[in-house]
């Protein structure tokens, strides 16, 4: 079976709507204005009283007895578009966006890996009937016909060409998506179906109305691509509005859990994880209060981040009333193959890497660190903390010396009188090139009879003496 | 009489006759002066231990370090180290055999912060063992530091200053470390289970490992 080309043009006739006031069909009539202030789109409530995308405001207003309104927001309805595209890329590879509210899918090189039309349509809809936002489609030979057959209702799934070719027949001629003088014009001489002007000799239709017409007209007919095709964001970045100011950290958890399943849904486009995420919350007058967290060896769970990020929520205090919540994750990893054991439970590490995101969360980066030692022989610069999620895992050598457990941060004097050396000197000296002071020290293994300790005792240069460490 | 039994197995209740019969899950100390006192011959896995000390320096690190060394280098799972009052020297610590990269540095200054985390090693299954030093720490939350130890059967130390030593405490073993050379200590033993308290027991413990003599 040859691959033939078809096409699914998905319309979303009220995305702009949704995206204001939510999916949920509410039954109070909900109005989204544009800036001329005519209606631009408006649920089924309001359309059951009689109001109609286009409508005067005014005359709206006096259909209905109450109503929720809202700004037609451009940006916010191509984000979502976006958002649209990208939970039907996991079924569908070849997807471009149609601004303001269409997809057109290129399914025809899909029908093998589904192996048939209606398991492709089924799926789709599984995914599109989940997100909650109304749509019509229709399939086409060419990606215009896709479009021109969604836009009227002809709600057209099937995969045969004959089929496909007639359906455009009966649309009419100011519905085409041609210009709308011609149309006229095609009226006014008799021609009112495609059908009709689909017979006409292509040579005589452009002597007589250009070859604008004729252009549109081919379009119809041959296979060519709409709009620009849709590729995944290399970043996941969005942002909410909050409908009232946030004052305690609590009610930010809904929001933020929105944001996540968006984030759950990207990173399973992208079949990646993230390790870290960057939360910003920002404020009317003060600076904008941002948080880092961090999942050990990533992760793409909503249900796991936002357990992660309560950690942070429930101990942070807010400054200021809260206006947007912005979610950002840069940093992504590939998602491990399942190398667990034959029995399938998680890899070995997942306890440990989880207990670790657990603690880093609760008590910040810097707190929780991993230990190495370091080629420096000076005691002081022996040992190399490292925040335990920069870790790199590779296992570093370990060079152990006859010293002692505990190092103070600062060196204190002491009276070497009131020690009992146990050794002998042990000279650490750094050349200049490491140091512009020279380093030079000898250190005594001592007893304190009195204090009962077994410490290090340093032995400068300039004959003072130091408590260097303790041994534990 | 089956609870009895129960209790006499788990060394909660003892005749004072059979008292070295009860089984308690243990590791060896790597102390054999230590093994032969402590119930179930070493370091009580699912409980907490402390151990009170008045300086550092006395060999109260030492005294764990060659358990916390083989469960290093034994168990992939993260060995927490809570608030230790000054930075743990990282050449030193390899000279015992501790496995660095199993060795997590936790810092928690708050009291909620610290308790919250410690319950989180015991209960996620990530870490292998726990050595806290803690000043305070009331009666119900040790409690509930020893059940979540018992319950995923991982040893809990905590260090503390000595001046707790009189207080009531629900820690299932209580050290006293108190030194008199740099590698002699008398341990006094303040409580454990299956067994009386023991005073002045003298145990060696060396400033460096035993087979470390002859590179040192």
């Amino acid at each position: 079976m040859a691959e033939t080309r078809l096409w699914l043009y998905i319309d979303f006739t009220r995305l702009a709507l949704q995206c204001q006031f939510g999916t949920r069909d509410s039954a109070i009539p909900q109005l989204l204005l544009n800036a001329r202030s005519g209606i631009e789109q408006c649920n089924s409530a309001a359309e059951a009283l009689g109001v109609r995308p286009g409508m005067n405001t005014a005359t709206a207003y006096c259909l209905l007895t109450e109503a929720e309104t809202a700004l037609y927001d451009a940006l916010a309805e191509r984000e979502q578009l976006q958002r649209l595209a990208l939970l039907l890329y996991q079924a569908c590879a070849d997807i471009r966006l149609c601004p303001p509210s269409g997809l057109s899918l290129e399914i025809g090189s899909m029908m093998r890996l589904y192996q048939g039309l209606d398991t492709l349509i089924n799926t789709l809809r599984d995914r599109l009937e989940h997100s909650g936002f109304h749509y019509r489609w229709a399939c086409g030979h060419t990606a215009q016909t896709a479009q021109v057959l969604a836009i009227n209702d002809q709600p057209l799934i099937s995969s045969d060409r004959k089929q496909l070719i007639g359906a455009l027949d009966p649309i009419a001629v100011t519905r085409l998506g041609i210009d709308a003088k011609d149309a006229v014009r095609l009226q006014a001489m008799g021609l009112h179906r495609y059908a009709e002007l689909r017979q006409l000799p292509r040579a005589e239709l452009g002597y007589r109305f250009g070859p604008a017409l004729l252009q549109q007209l081919s379009a119809l007919e041959t296979p060519d691509t709409l709009g620009h095709r849709f590729e995944i964001p290399p970043h996941f970045d969005e942002r909410i509005e909050l409908s009232h100011e946030a004052e305690h950290s609590a009610s930010l958890l809904f929001p933020v859990k929105r944001l996540l399943t968006n984030l759950e849904d990207y990173l399973r486009a992208r079949q990646s994880l993230a390790d870290s995420l960057y939360l910003r919350l920002t404020h009317r007058n003060q600076p904008a209060t941002r948080l880092r967290i961090q999942a050990v060896q990533g992760s793409r769970s909503a249900q796991e981040w936002l357990s992660l990020i309560n950690l942070q929520l429930e101990r942070l205090v807010l400054s200021a009333p809260v206006l947007t919540l912005q979610l950002k994750a840069r940093r992504f990893r590939a998602d491990p193959a399942p190398n667990g054991d034959l029995l399938g439970t998680a890899y070995p590490d997942a306890d440990a890497d989880r207990l670790l995101s657990l603690l880093v969360s609760r008590l910040g980066h810097h707190r929780v660190h991993t230990l190495a030692t370091t080629p420096d022989p000076r005691p002081e610069h022996a040992t190399r903390l490292t925040p335990a999620v920069d870790r790199t895992g590779r296992t570093e050598s370990s060079r152990p010396r006859f010293q002692p457990l505990l190092i103070p941060d600062t060196e204190q004097p002491v009276v070497p009188q009131q020690y009992q050396l146990l050794s002998g000197p042990e000279r650490i000296v750094m050349g200049q090139w490491a140091q512009p002071a020279p380093y030079r020290r000898d250190y005594f293994r001592a007893w304190h009879p009195h204090h009962q300790q077994a410490v290090w005792l340093a032995r400068h240069d300039n004959g003072h003496w130091s408590l260097a460490g303790f041994f534990g | 009489m089956s609870l009895l039994n129960d209790l006499t197995q788990s060394g909660r209740l003892w005749s004072a006759s059979d008292w070295r019969m009860a089984r308690i899950h243990a590791a060896p100390s790597g102390y054999a002066a230590l093994d032969a006192e402590l119930p179930g011959g070493g370091w009580p896995l699912g409980a907490v231990t402390e151990i009170l000390y008045a300086r550092p320096g006395q060999g109260e690190l030492r005294l764990l370090l060659p358990y916390l060394a083989t469960l290093s280098q034994e168990d992939r799972r993260w060995q927490a180290w809570f608030n230790p009052p000054y930075r743990p020297h990282a050449p030193g610590l390899a000279h015992w055999g501790l496995d660095l990269s199993r060795l997590l540095l936790c810092q928690a200054p708050r009291q909620d912060d610290l308790l919250w985390s410690l319950e989180r090693c015991l209960s996620t299954g990530g870490c292998q063992a726990i050595i806290a030093w803690v000043d305070r720490l009331d009666n119900a939350h040790m409690r509930r530091l020893q059940l979540a130890a018992e319950s995923n059967r991982l040893p809990v130390f905590l260090l503390r200053p000595e001046r707790w030593r009189d207080r009531a405490s629900i820690a299932a073993l209580r050290l006293q470390v108190c030194a008199e050379q740099a590698d002699q200590v008398q341990l006094h033993i303040l409580k454990r289970r299956a067994g009386w308290p023991l005073s002045n027991l003298p145990v060696t413990i060396p400033l460096q490992p035993d087979g470390a003599c002859h590179h040192g």
